[in-house]
C-alpha cells in the first residue's frame, strides 16, 4: 500500500515530466541528447528523475513525517474556490492589461478581488481603489518615467 | 591593503544625504511592511525591485537591504504584540515577547527587541565590512573548476538546510537549475526551450519570476489556508510608564545574550541556506541554556525576546558576504536583493569589489550608519504598530496584487513578463502545496546559469575530461564536502526515522 498519497503523486507527475522533457522537449526544442547544448538540460534531467524516483520508493515505505506546519489553519473547499478565482483574475489582468490599459484593468481587478475576498462596502473598495491607482500612476508615469499602458481600445477610442 | 582613495570616496558616497535617505526609508519601509502578518522581507524587496531600478545603484541597493533589515525587526512587533509574527524568523520572539506583552510590558518587549537588533545588525555589518574583502581575494584564485564546484555544494546545502525534505529540496534545486536553461544558450547563443517566443530568448525575466513565485504565490497560499479570514484580536495595553521603558540596568543584564547572539547569528548568516529562523531559535536556545533561571523563559524573560531578536538581524549583514565576494546567495532574501544588482547591471562575485569598490564598500559604510538611525527610524512604529498589525488582509491583498502586475511590467514594460508572474503565480502556489521550497527553486534558477558557464568552460580547458573537478585539490575539497553534507543528511535522516 501507497503511504504517502501525495508525494505518490509528486514522484509520478515528476517522472512523466522528466520522461516528456528528455524524449520529447529536449529533442525538439535544444537538439541531440548528446550535444554539448543539451548537456545541462539533460543531466538536471536525469537527476530530476533519479530523485522523483526516489521519493516515490519513499511515499510507498514511509508514512508522511509529522507535520511541521500543523499550527497553520487548514483551508476549506471555499478557500480553495477562492484561490481558483482569484488565479483566474490574476490570468485575466495579465492577458488584458494591454488592451484595456492600466485604468481599466486594475480598477476591474482590484474591485473583482475586494469581492472576491468578502468586502462589500463600496465607498471602502473605491476608497482604496482609486488612490491605490492613482499612486501608482504617478509613481510609474510622473516619478518613474515608465508609462503604463493606456490600452489598444482606449487609443483607438481616443484616437492617441 | 586598503586603498584609502577608494574608502575616501565610498564615506563620501555613504554620507550622501540621498544615498542615507535610501537606505532609512528601506528599513522604514521593511518595518512597515514587515510587521503585518503574512508579509516577509524577501516579499517586501520584491515589492520595491520595480521602483528602484532607475535610481542610483548604491541609493537603490542600500533601500533594498535596508529593506530587509528593516523587515526582520518589524516581524518582532506583530510577535510581540498579536503573538503573530510578522515574518517566520520571528517565531522565537513570540515566546517571551507574547508572556511580556500579556503582562502589559509590550512597550518594554519591542524597545528591547529593537535595541537587541542594533547591536546584532551592528556586529554583523561590521563583519561583514571586515571579512569581504579577504574572502573575495582569495575567491579570485578560483578557476572554473572550483567554482562550479563551490556552486554545486552550495546548491546541495542549500537544499539541505531549507525547511522540509532534503530529498524535496533537491527536486526544487534541479527544477530551478533545468528552468534557467530557458533562453540561449550562454556558450553558443543557441535557442533552448524558447518555443519559437523571442521574449524567451533572453530567459524568464528575474524579478516576474521573484514577485509572481514569492509574492502572489503566497497571498494565493494565505488564501487557500483560510488566512484572509483570520485576523488579529485588540493587543493589551500597557499598565505603567516604566513598562514602556528598558531601564540602563535591563539592557546592561541581556547584553552578554546579545553579544552571543548575534555572533551566532553572524555565523549562521555567513554560511548558505543556514539563514535567519534557525539563527533565531539557535540565539533563543543558547539563552535559555546558559541562563541561571532557564525556567523563566517563556513567561516574560526579557532576554528571551534580546537573543533571538539579535540572532536574526545579525544573519542580514553576514548573509551578503557570500554574495558579495562569490555571487552566492545563501538565502531567499538575499536571492532576491541580488536580482537588484543585477537589475543595476552589477553581477555580485568576486570581480564586484575589483570593478566597482566604491560601490560595495559606499553600501558597507551606508549599512553601518544606518544601523544607528534605525534607533529612529523606527520609533514611529513602534506607536503606529497597533494600528499597522491589524490592517486586515482582506484589504491588503488586492492592493499588492495591483502593485505585483505594474511591478513586474514596469522593470521592462513588458506585458509578457505580467504574464510570467501570473505563471509563477500558480507554480510557486503548487511547490507551496507540495511542500517544494521556492526558496531554494528560485536559488537554485539564479545560481543554474552560473554553474553551467563553469562546468563548460571547465570541459573546455580539460578538454572534454570531467576528471577535472577531481584533480584540482580545491574542487575536489568542494566536491568532497558535498558527499559528506549529503551523507550527514542522510544519516540525520535516518537517525530521525529511527527516534519516530
Amino acid at each position: 500500500m501507497i503511504q504517502n498519497k501525495k508525494d505518490f503523486r509528486l514522484g509520478v507527475g515528476l517522472i512523466i515530466f522528466c520522461l516528456i522533457t528528455l524524449f520529447v522537449l529536449i529533442p525538439w526544442q535544444v537538439g541531440p541528447l548528446s550535444a554539448p547544448l543539451a548537456m545541462q538540460p539533460v543531466i538536471f534531467t536525469l537527476i530530476l528523475l533519479l530523485l522523483s524516483g526516489l521519493l516515490v520508493i519513499r511515499s510507498v515505505k514511509n508514512a508522511p513525517a509529522a507535520n511541521p506546519k500543523e499550527d497553520e489553519p487548514v483551508g476549506t473547499r471555499k478557500h480553495l474556490k477562492t484561490v481558483c478565482l482569484v488565479t483566474i483574475v490574476i490570468i485575466g489582468y495579465s492577458v488584458v492589461f494591454e488592451y484595456l490599459g492600466f485604468i481599466l484593468t486594475s480598477f476591474a481587478g482590484m474591485v473583482s478581488l475586494f469581492l472576491l475576498f468578502g468586502v462589500r462596502s463600496w465607498s471602502r473598495i473605491l476608497g482604496i481603489t482609486i488612490p491605490t491607482m492613482l499612486i501608482l500612476y504617478f509613481s510609474f508615469e510622473k516619478l518613474l518615467s515608465a508609462p503604463l499602458p493606456t490600452g489598444l481600445l482606449f487609443e483607438l477610442l481616443f484616437d492617441i | 591593503m586598503f586603498d584609502w582613495t577608494v574608502m575616501g570616496e565610498a564615506l563620501s558616497a555613504a554620507l550622501n544625504v540621498s544615498n542615507l535617505f535610501g537606505a532609512s526609508l528601506g528599513i522604514f519601509l521593511g518595518s512597515f511592511l514587515g510587521a503585518i502578518p503574512g508579509l516577509n522581507g524577501a516579499m517586501a524587496i520584491a515589492l520595491l525591485i520595480p521602483v528602484t531600478f532607475t535610481w542610483d545603484p548604491i541609493f537603490a541597493i542600500a533601500m533594498l537591504i535596508g529593506c530587509w533589515k528593516g523587515s526582520v525587526y518589524g516581524g518582532s512587533i506583530s510577535a510581540v504584540l498579536l503573538n503573530a509574527p510578522g515574518t517566520p524568523e520571528a517565531v522565537a520572539t513570540t515566546y517571551d515577547g507574547w508572556p511580556l506583552a500579556k503582562q502589559g510590558k509590550a512597550g518594554k518587549a519591542l524597545k528591547m527587541a529593537l535595541y537587541a537588533s542594533v547591536i546584532g545588525a551592528l556586529i554583523s555589518d561590521s563583519l561583514l565590512m571586515v571579512a569581504a574583502p579577504p574572502i573575495a581575494a582569495l575567491a579570485l584564485m578560483f578557476g572554473p573548476p572550483e567554482l562550479a564546484m563551490l556552486i554545486a555544494f552550495a546548491l546541495v546545502v542549500v537544499a539541505g538546510a531549507g525547511e522540509g525534505s532534503h530529498l524535496k529540496g533537491l527536486i526544487a534545486a534541479a527544477l530551478g537549475v533545468l528552468l534557467a536553461t530557458v533562453g540561449l544558450d550562454p556558450i553558443q547563443g543557441m535557442r533552448r526551450f524558447t518555443f519559437d517566443c523571442l521574449h524567451l530568448d533572453s530567459g524568464i525575466d528575474l524579478l516576474a519570476m521573484v514577485i509572481g513565485l514569492l509574492v502572489t504565490s503566497e497571498i494565493l497560499y494565505q488564501i487557500g489556508q483560510g488566512w484572509a479570514d483570520s485576523d488579529a484580536g485588540a493587543p493589551p495595553t500597557p499598565k505603567t510608564k516604566a513598562d514602556t521603558r528598558v531601564s540602563m540596568r535591563e539592557l546592561i543584564r541581556c547584553l552578554p545574550v546579545i553579544f552571543r547572539s548575534s555572533l551566532l547569528g553572524s555565523i549562521c548568516g555567513a554560511l548558505p541556506g543556514v539563514g535567519s529562523i534557525t539563527a533565531a531559535f539557535l540565539g533563543y536556545d543558547q539563552a535559555k541554556g546558559m541562563d541561571r533561571h532557564p525556567e523563566n523563559y517563556g513567561k516574560g524573560e526579557l532576554k528571551g525576546v534580546a537573543a533571538p531578536e539579535a540572532a536574526n538581524n545579525a544573519v542580514c549583514g553576514a548573509a551578503l558576504i557570500p554574495l558579495v565576494t562569490l555571487g552566492i546567495p545563501g538565502a531567499l532574501a538575499v536571492a532576491v536583493i541580488m536580482g537588484g544588482f543585477l537589475i543595476h547591471g552589477l553581477a555580485p562575485g568576486p570581480m564586484l569589489m575589483v570593478e566597482h569598490p566604491k560601490l560595495i564598500y559606499a553600501l558597507f559604510m551606508l549599512l553601518i550608519i544606518t544601523d544607528f538611525f534605525m534607533l529612529f527610524i523606527t520609533r514611529p512604529l513602534l506607536i503606529l504598530g497597533q494600528w499597522v498589525v491589524r490592517v486586515p488582509r482582506i484589504y491588503l491583498f488586492p492592493v499588492i496584487i495591483t502593485l505585483c502586475v505594474v511591478g513586474s511590467f514596469g522593470t521592462r514594460m513588458s506585458v509578457f513578463d505580467v504574464q510570467i508572474m501570473a505563471a509563477f503565480s500558480i507554480i510557486g502556489y503548487l511547490l507551496k502545496k507540495w511542500d517544494i521550497s521556492p526558496g531554494t527553486f528560485l536559488i537554485a534558477f539564479i545560481l543554474g546559469p552560473m554553474a553551467e558557464n563553469y562546468i563548460r568552460q571547465s570541459l573546455l580547458i580539460s578538454g572534454g575530461n570531467p576528471l577535472i573537478f577531481v584533480t584540482r585539490p580545491i574542487a575536489a575539497g568542494f566536491l568532497l564536502a558535498l558527499v559528506a553534507f549529503t551523507a550527514w543528511a542522510a544519516f540525520k535522516r535516518r537517525k530521525g526515522e529511527k527516534a519516530q
